[in-house]
């Protein structure tokens, strides 16, 4: 029973990351309209260079690098809507996808082909006879503070009224002033706070290396769907239970079938749900 | 039939024969065209069930996994020669897919270009788990090379490339037929295609089915040429790549993918740096392909030839005109 919570534990603190890359893919993608699979890397850049710069500095560099890339993604998306190029939605997307590539050899040729890791806190707590890292509560309590501060943005504030009338609908949005666009880039700016942040944790947490973006990537599409990528409550809910369904994979199926998890929610999902014909339809909540 | 149907199929073999004299003096060519051959019959059905149909399809390079794996087991365990894996080959990977197309192909373009990714995962996941069936990480080495051609890279080539030329033949007799513009039909609009009585989830089914039947084909090809197949071999980094290729080159058009895949391979080789840097320099030029030429890098030399034509065609004299136009 013991090792059922330690295992629990350790599940909830990879769903933090999980649900952190999920929140950010659902905020930019209910903004925008754009699927950005480059948060993974995003994420893993934060956490390389929050690495680097180690501590005390490194998770505040960590986050800066995370918005330098959500950054760098909005102009992007910026450009592509100059152009006129956003009617079909899949060269943005693969674009996001080229990014991804890039981070992932820029990682490789500067780090090399090992992982870094950040030591933010060490030391574990006892709870009823279980040993629990902190590092693993701190994941935990800092992804849980990040929806927080992203739900009364969205619910309280005027950029985050913005981006709710954008994300019903871009036009309406802009018929009663608003600027869609500056909204949209606010968007992918606070993703990439969210990756940033997914980035830290991951560091200290589990440690990241050139081939994290993919696998970050898709555990974050995988927490985004679960429950209806609606909300950021709902990513966060999603993510968490991707991390809690891997752990216990890695604990009681046989080596290497744990990797699938996030593959086989994805897929059960829509192949089965009832809302699956909406799903990344550009039908926006 | 189009008269246009063959011309495509007709500048490839041109270009299949310049190779090959070519390549007489530069044999590293034959290896380079190889690939690209391999990419290009793995690009072309993507090409033509994404830019015709709207199906999104990131499981492609799982399919010739499957197909490649089915031929390298056949042989492992029950000493099958190629030539009777062949069929294995492709047949298995084209019933897998008609079996989970059904409920995928339901989906919009990005949930089911995100459900065939997931898809590719999980193949992969299942190949490199299943240790002592499948080799686990290491895969199966060992397999004999292709039948008839055997080790020779010309024999290679001609085959790789007679099998693209064939393929773009018929992506190009299949777009102008019936079923074809029944199935842009679906793409424009799969409500009102079902209202006219065309039988979508079949036609969609059938298509994906024989597509994963081609990939399956690629995957028993890549296994005998190289003699080994593993599960990174034909993961699903190379789906992805398979996408941008189509888009690059030109989803449009049937030899958009080949040009993709040409762009791929030599920029691979061409690009200055470490083999690990190329990434980055790789990236950012998808990046402005895809900014600069979202239709792909065909639809410059389509629109280069129509000025040129639109040029060159003579201004009508106004004795000339019909009483509507000079109106």
């Amino acid at each position: 029973m013991l090792q059922v919570v330690e295992f629990a534990a350790n599940g909830l603190a990879l769903g933090a990351i999980y649900a952190l890359v999920s929140m950010a893919i659902t905020v930019i993608w209910a903004t925008s309209d754009v699927l950005d699979i480059s948060s993974g890397a995003q994420a893993t850049f934060a956490g390389v260079v929050a690495a680097a710069a180690g501590m005390p500095w490194g998770p505040v560099a960590g986050v800066v690098a995370g918005i330098l890339t959500g950054a760098t993604i909005a102009g992007v998306f910026q450009m592509f809507h100059l152009r006129g190029a956003l009617k079909d939605p899949v060269p943005i997307i693969l674009s996001t996808f080229a990014v991804l590539i890039m981070i992932e050899s820029a990682i490789l040729t500067v780090v090399g082909p090992e992982g870094v890791k950040l030591t933010v806190v060490a030391g574990v707590v006892e709870v009823g006879g279980a040993i629990i890292l902190i590092s693993s509560l701190v994941a935990v309590a800092c992804a849980t503070a990040s929806l927080v501060v992203v739900a009364l943005l969205l619910r309280f504030t005027p950029i985050g009224l913005n981006m709710r009338a954008s994300a019903i609908s871009e036009k309406s949005a802009r018929l009663v002033g608003i600027a869609v666009r500056q909204t949209q880039t606010f968007a992918f700016v606070l993703g990439g706070v969210l990756v940033g942040i997914a980035g830290v944790v991951a560091a200290m947490l589990v440690g990241l290396s050139y081939s994290s973006p993919f696998s970050l990537t898709l555990a974050g599409l995988g927490g985004a769907l679960l429950f209806g990528r609606k909300t950021p409550q709902a990513a966060f809910l999603g993510g968490m239970l991707i991390g809690l369904a891997e752990t216990l994979g890695q604990a009681y199926l046989p080596s290497g079938w744990s990797a699938g998890t996030s593959s086989l929610v994805i897929l059960l999902v829509l192949a089965t749900s009832r809302n699956a014909a909406i799903a990344f339809s550009g039908a926006r909540p | 039939m189009s008269k246009s149907v063959g011309r495509n199929a007709g500048v490839l073999t041109i270009v299949m024969l310049g190779i090959l004299i070519v390549g007489q003096g530069h044999s590293s060519l034959y290896a380079t065209a190889i690939t690209v051959g391999l990419y290009a019959l793995l690009g072309v059905p993507l090409g033509l069930i994404y830019g015709c149909g709207g199906v999104l399809s990131l499981a492609q390079a799982a399919f010739a996994a499957i197909g490649g794996y089915a031929s390298a087991l056949l042989f492992s365990h029950y000493h099958l020669p190629p030539e009777a894996t062949l069929l294995p080959a492709i047949i298995v990977p084209a019933l897998f897919a008609y079996v989970v197309s059904r409920p995928i192909l339901r989906l919009p373009e990005m949930s089911m270009a995100l459900a065939t990714l997931a898809l590719g995962l999980l193949v992969e996941v299942v190949f490199s788990s299943s240790g002592g069936l499948t080799g686990g990480y290491e895969g199966v080495t060992g397999l004999p090379p292709i039948p008839i051609v055997g080790n020779s890279r010309v024999g290679v080539l001609l085959l790789v490339w007679s099998a693209v030329i064939i393929c773009v033949y018929c992506y190009d007799a299949f777009r102008t037929s019936a079923r074809g513009r029944a199935l842009i039909a679906i793409h424009v609009d799969r409500l009102l295609a079902e209202s006219v009585g065309i039988p979508v989830a079949r036609e969609l089914s059938l298509l994906f089915a024989i597509t994963a039947g081609i990939s399956g084909f690629v995957g028993w090809l890549y296994a005998h040429y190289l003699g080994y197949i593993g599960p990174g071999s034909l993961n699903v980094h190379l789906s992805a790549n398979l996408l941008f290729m189509v888009v690059v080159g030109g989803r449009k058009y049937s030899l958009g993918p080949v040009l993709g895949a040409a762009f791929f391979v030599f920029a691979g080789d061409w690009l200055p740096g470490s083999a690990q840097a190329h990434g980055m320099v790789f990236g950012a030029l998808i990046v402005l392909v895809l900014l600069l030429v979202p239709e792909g890098l065909l639809s410059l030399v389509q629109s280069r030839f129509r000025w040129k034509r639109v040029a060159s065609r003579p201004i009508p004299q106004s004795s000339q005109l019909s009483p509507e136009q000079s109106l």
